[in-house]
């Protein structure tokens, strides 16, 4: 980066930090805030320049009556081939800057670590390379659900992103870069966490109802504590049983529950509590019946892969289709899942609230 | 340029026939359909500035309620109830209100206010006026482009009555063309208005265009134009232009809604990027139709108010056909989150030029006011606001096409911020500067002074205050078409709110002093700020043929150093003195 704007701009990082409300949270964030920082000066220096003249000019030729204007020409070539020309280098210097640093910011280390991004509506699901999907959630502004992403310090991670449905957008602010998700291409992000620490995520594009809540938690955390985390995930997970899997599988990889309460509270989606085994009225006048576990289970599972084959009455077919997202084993575990969450669910099963326990009618 | 006036010989002696504002004889339905029927330029530019005020205020209305539901972040409590909401939106889906309000101010900001705005209104009334001409080239199809307009704003309207679209004025595939909304029919409207009113674009562009080059009276060249003339001459050219491809981009996206024709959809086979390719196609280019009349106005302003020539006549008209040119090659700058690296580099490159005759044409409005007899009148005010609040908006555009910065601000507050202090602060302060200088000129009545600087103040205020606020929420983090947010910003977004209301008012104060105007104003004198162009020559307001006789131009419209305005007492605009012989200043 260039060197006299940094200067610049570490000599006032009181100022820089009034503006950004944080420090930039790596090396290159921090070079964008003196990019910025420099072409703040600048644009001060014309504005009062050019704003001091406009309001000492009215004062001193504001209008009196009987005195004429003075007579002064009406161009001046020289001087309006140098107020062209001057601005003109500034501006061509800027987008030098501007330049070097974008590709300083968009060339990831050959060595950063894979993360996977999906964004669907709304939320955000990431697989680590070990294929785990982060099971923590925090709230954020309203959002109970967000995810905690985490990543390692000192280390770079890139972050393979794509999108199920819409555009949608990754922005960290305290990393001072974005980049839009979408559905038919891969997208990169990368950002090395100089310390501990948690950071923003939000997404940038607006992708419909509750755009507001696609947040998430981006928390750095020492490379020999993440490293420890993603393997005791991955040892977790090969030790559920299916309702267990089912249940962490609509919290992280899926995000299901952003839109289907667990509580009978009514959302975007239908509830899923005592929803399975329960007569349900479809939007095309057919109902899936009650008490046929087969045509339940198949309801479930057509909905996940292909949602608007069959609407439920009172809901709008907005459903992203979650078609190759799921292996069969996963498909099977959120049926069970959801299953467990009826009180219509087959004895032996334990339903996974505190709802009373029936028998097969 | 010599002294000599323009003839329109004995106009005193035509005063009883009336004006194009005296009614029909036969009484007020006979009036109502004289005027549906007009081909006068002036009565169309009436019709259009209260169906487009009409639309400011719908727009207006939908700002507040987004700044007012902004007060508070929303928050759902633990025992399920929500805080902080105004619209109580069910809980099934989301913010949908929310969303619908921003794309309602949006879309009737943009296609019904701005892009119409300056040229359907102020352009026509006064195109032909500047010019010495009776009428515009084609003034059938200017009552067409009026109806056009209409129909145009019914579609608009009867989207928002059927629950209203939710994708953003943008209308991004494959949100819109597959996904958004409960109501199949709202989208397909919204964008069948916009689709409509492109028609009405293109045919005011073509008309004006064609009236530049023929109409003109003998005797002005084309450097003998009013510089608002060349600002509408550049617009109308990206009008033609531009405006088609919006129509064919939408036509498309209505298709692949309706007929699941794969074009931007990736599902069906489609690429979204396509779309906002397509879209900033137009849409950027219009960012300059939108700013140019602005521009154009503000010089005008300026030059009368000041009663100076402007400074750089040449520079700032070919500033006007520069910005026109290059604004075709910047669209890719609203996609840097999307694009790829090359792309980006290019843009960003383009975007600086752009830059430069916006420069340009600032460093002459300011060089105008050198020397000069500044009357701080309420027009005036409005030119030096327009002047205060576009240098912020075009400086605070530099951090946008700068790449390393623009990947932090890019969908932030930080571009609402930019983009309002350009639209509202550039283009409608100038306009609403532009409706009280030439208001004597088209009512024949005066507004009430003081309450007009007042509300001036408080809009410049109230502007300042909504938007300069957002500059730093966009740069602390806060991203755009957010309903609600995190705890941090709930400070700046407050701040925000009491401007906007604050502008609200101030609008609220220009409007009642309008309405005095038209009721109890006094009667406004032919040229009551001393200008110098045709349109100041004739009556307020003008007959209905406008010229009694063809005028003939014997000087420019700023030769405020040799030429003493007419229909004004030359002892109120005293001249300085005669310019030795020998020295050629022009």
């Amino acid at each position: 980066m260039n060197t006299c704007a940094l200067t610049l701009a570490q000599q006032t990082s009181w100022l820089t930090k009034k503006i950004f409300g944080a420090p930039g949270a790596s090396e290159l964030a921090r070079d964008s805030d003196s990019i910025f920082m420099w072409i703040f000066y600048f644009s001060l220096f014309w504005f009062i320049l050019l704003m001091g003249l406009m309001i000492y000019w009215v004062i001193k030729y504001r209008r009196r009556p009987g005195v004429p204007i003075q007579r002064t020409p009406h161009h001046n070539t020289n001087l309006e081939l140098a107020w062209t020309i001057l601005p003109s280098l500034f501006l061509g210097y800027m987008f030098y800057i501007g330049f070097q640093g974008y590709i300083k910011q968009v060339i990831a280390p050959t060595n950063a670590e894979m993360i996977d991004v999906r964004g669907s509506k709304w939320m955000w699901t990431i697989t680590y390379a070990n294929g785990v999907n982060p099971p923590e959630m925090t709230e954020i502004g309203g959002n109970p659900q967000a995810p905690i992403i985490y990543i390692p310090v000192g280390r770079p991670v890139q972050f393979r992103m794509t999108s199920s449905d819409v555009l949608h957008s990754f922005w960290i602010p305290d990393f001072r870069f974005k980049q839009d998700l979408m559905p038919n291409r891969y997208s990169s992000f990368w950002i090395e966490a100089e310390a501990p620490g948690d950071h923003y995520l939000f997404c940038a594009e607006y992708c419909g109802d509750k755009h507001s809540e696609m947040s998430a938690i981006i928390r750095a955390i020492p490379a020999d504590e993440y490293d420890a985390l993603l393997q005791k995930w991955f040892d977790d997970s090969g030790n559920l049983t299916p309702v267990e899997a089912g249940k962490r599988l609509v919290e992280s990889k899926g995000g299901c529950i952003a839109c289907h309460s667990l509580t009978g509270a009514p959302g975007i989606g239908p509830t899923w509590l005592n929803a399975w085994g329960y007569e349900v009225p479809l939007t095309d006048g057919t109902t899936i019946p009650a008490d046929d576990p087969d045509a339940w289970d198949n309801y479930i599972r057509e909905s996940i892969i292909n949602p608007a084959a069959k609407i439920r009455s009172g809901f709008a077919p907005v459903m992203t289709p979650f078609a190759g997202v799921f292996s069969e084993e996963e498909l099977d575990s959120i049926v069970e899942y959801i299953k467990s969450l009826s009180d219509k669910a087959p004895a032996g099963e334990i339903p996974a609230d505190d709802s009373p326990e029936q028998p097969e009618s | 340029m010599t002294t000599t006036t323009i003839t329109d010989s004995g106009h005193d002696s035509h005063h009883d026939e009336g004006s194009y504002l005296t009614p029909h004889k036969g009484g007020a339905f006979a009036t109502i359909i004289q005027w549906a029927t007009t081909i006068d330029h002036k009565k169309i530019g009436m019709m259009y500035l209260f169906t487009v005020l009409g639309m400011f205020m719908l727009g207006g209305v939908a700002a507040l309620l987004i700044r007012a539901e902004l007060w508070e972040p929303t928050r759902i409590l633990a025992d399920g109830t929500i805080t902080g909401q105004l619209f109580q939106s069910d809980s099934t889906s989301g913010y949908l209100t929310y969303n619908r309000l921003f794309t309602m101010h949006g879309a009737v900001m943009v296609f019904l206010v701005i892009v119409p705005g300056a040229p359907a209104t102020l352009g026509n009334f006064l195109l032909p006026l500047m010019l010495g001409a009776k009428d515009v080239a084609f003034p059938r199809l200017n009552l067409l482009s009026w109806y056009i307009y209409v129909l145009g704003a019914a579609f608009a309207v009867m989207s928002l009555i059927n629950t209203g679209a939710d994708t953003g004025w943008t209308f991004y595939t494959p949100y819109s063309s597959s996904h958004a909304g409960n109501t199949y029919g709202n989208i397909v409207m919204m964008t069948t208005a916009a689709f409509i009113l492109g028609f009405s674009s293109i045919l005011t562009g073509l008309n004006f265009i064609v009236t530049i080059h023929k109409l003109r009276c003998p005797g002005m060249g084309w450097f003998d134009m009013p510089l608002f003339v060349w600002a509408m001459y550049a617009t109308s050219i990206i009008q033609v232009l531009a405006t088609p491809v919006i129509g064919i981009t939408l036509l498309l996206l209505i298709f692949e809604r309706v007929f699941h024709v794969g074009i931007f959809d990736p599902a069906l086979g489609g690429d979204p990027i396509l779309f906002q390719h397509f879209f900033w196609f137009y849409s950027h280019p219009v960012v300059y139709v939108m700013i140019l009349p602005g521009m154009g106005i503000a010089t005008e302003l300026i030059a009368v108010h000041c009663r100076k020539p402007v400074f750089g006549y040449r520079a700032i008209a070919f500033a006007s056909l520069g910005i026109a040119a290059v604004a075709f090659l910047v669209w890719g700058h609203h996609m840097f989150a999307s694009m790829g690296e090359l792309a980006n580099a290019v843009f960003s490159a383009l975007t600086f030029f752009v830059a430069i005759p916006t420069a340009v044409k600032v460093f002459n409005w300011i060089a105008t006011l050198y020397k000069g007899s500044i009357a701080l009148n309420t027009p005036m005010l409005y030119a030096l606001s327009f002047l205060f609040l576009f240098l912020i908006g075009g400086l605070t555009g530099l951090p946008l096409a700068t790449l390393a910065t623009d990947m932090h601000l890019h969908d932030s507050y930080f571009v609402v911020a930019h983009f309002h202090y350009v639209m509202m602060g550039g283009t409608i302060i100038a306009f609403v500067g532009g409706v009280h200088h030439w208001w004597p000129k088209m009512t024949g009545k005066m507004y009430t002074e003081w309450v007009g600087i007042v509300g001036c103040l408080l809009v410049f205020i109230g502007f300042n205050v909504t938007f300069f606020t957002q500059f730093f929420l966009g740069l602390q983090g806060m991203p755009r078409r957010y309903a609600s947010y995190i705890d941090e910003f709930q400070l700046l977004h407050q701040i925000s709110t009491v401007g906007a209301f604050t502008l609200g008012l101030g609008f609220f104060i220009q409007l009642g002093n309008f309405i005095h105007s038209l009721i109890a104003g006094k009667k406004a004198p032919p040229n009551p700020w001393g200008g110098l162009s045709l349109e100041w020559y004739i009556e307020s307001p003008p007959s209905e043929h406008n010229f009694h006789a063809e005028p003939i131009l014997t000087h420019g419209p700023y030769d405020y150093e040799d030429v003493y305005p007419p229909h004004c007492d030359p002892a109120d605009f005293p001249l300085p003195e005669p310019k030795p012989e020998g020295n050629a200043a022009h």
